[in-house]
């Protein structure tokens, strides 16, 4: 169980992705039958298909069995996806500041320092390139009221 | 088997091995990180029948 919870890879995400994969599997054997012309691959690929079908029902089975999938309820179904969603959003949260404390400890090491320098270098060179910016308008607007005050002497 | 087999046919099953390596590439990794004994049951019956499928597709391609 600790090791799901490291990688992420629970049962739940393990069973959704393979039901994903046999409703994918079941519309690309359909859309390929459809284009068959050979009576050999057609039949393969009817025989395919209904193997699909059999795993779609497997899996879908299990996974209203176990709680993952309520197909009669779109309710029940949204909180379990609601909970999936902040778990993978909890879990990218983690993950980017564990290597962000990894670049902190171990500096001027490693590709993903260099791109950092490089990020911050660039980062450096905009506030620079905004300040320029600001401090012209700020002149031009200093400028902009000397006139009026110019043509009234 | 090629030869006999309009470039559309051909298409659409290169197609579907390229998505039945993933299934099959993906249910032998995760029947590794699963830890109910049901769930590794339908994986492992997966790579089963994906490998008859990969194969079965194959022998159109070559």
């Amino acid at each position: 169980m600790n090791q799901q919870n490291m990688t992420g890879m629970t049962d739940q995400v393990i069973a959704t992705d393979c039901l994903l994969s046999a409703k994918t599997g079941i519309k690309s054997y359909a859309v390929a039958l459809a284009e068959s012309a050979t009576p050999e691959v057609r039949e393969a690929l009817k025989r395919q298909l209904n193997t699909a079908i059999d795993t779609h029902e497997q899996i879908s089975n299990y996974m209203i069995s176990k709680g993952y999938y309520h197909p009669d309820s779109i309710q029940e179904q949204l909180t379990v996806d609601l909970q999936a969603t902040n778990t993978a959003l909890n879990l990218s949260n983690q993950q980017q500041q564990q290597s962000n404390q990894q670049q902190q400890n171990t500096p001027s090491q490693g590709i993903p320092v260099q791109t950092m320098e490089f990020a911050s270098e660039t980062d450096v060179q905009e506030v620079r390139r905004q300040n320029q910016q600001s401090a012209q308008n700020s002149q031009q607007s200093a400028q902009n009221n000397q006139q009026p005050n110019q043509s009234q002497q | 088997m090629v030869k006999v087999m309009g470039v559309h046919e051909t298409l659409e099953v290169h197609e579907l091995l390229t998505f039945k390596n993933l299934c099959l590439t993906k249910s032998t990794a995760m029947s590794g990180l699963a830890q109910d004994q049901e769930l590794k049951d339908i994986l492992s019956q997966t790579v089963t029948n994906d490998k008859q499928a990969i194969q079965e597709l194959q022998g159109f391609l070559s």
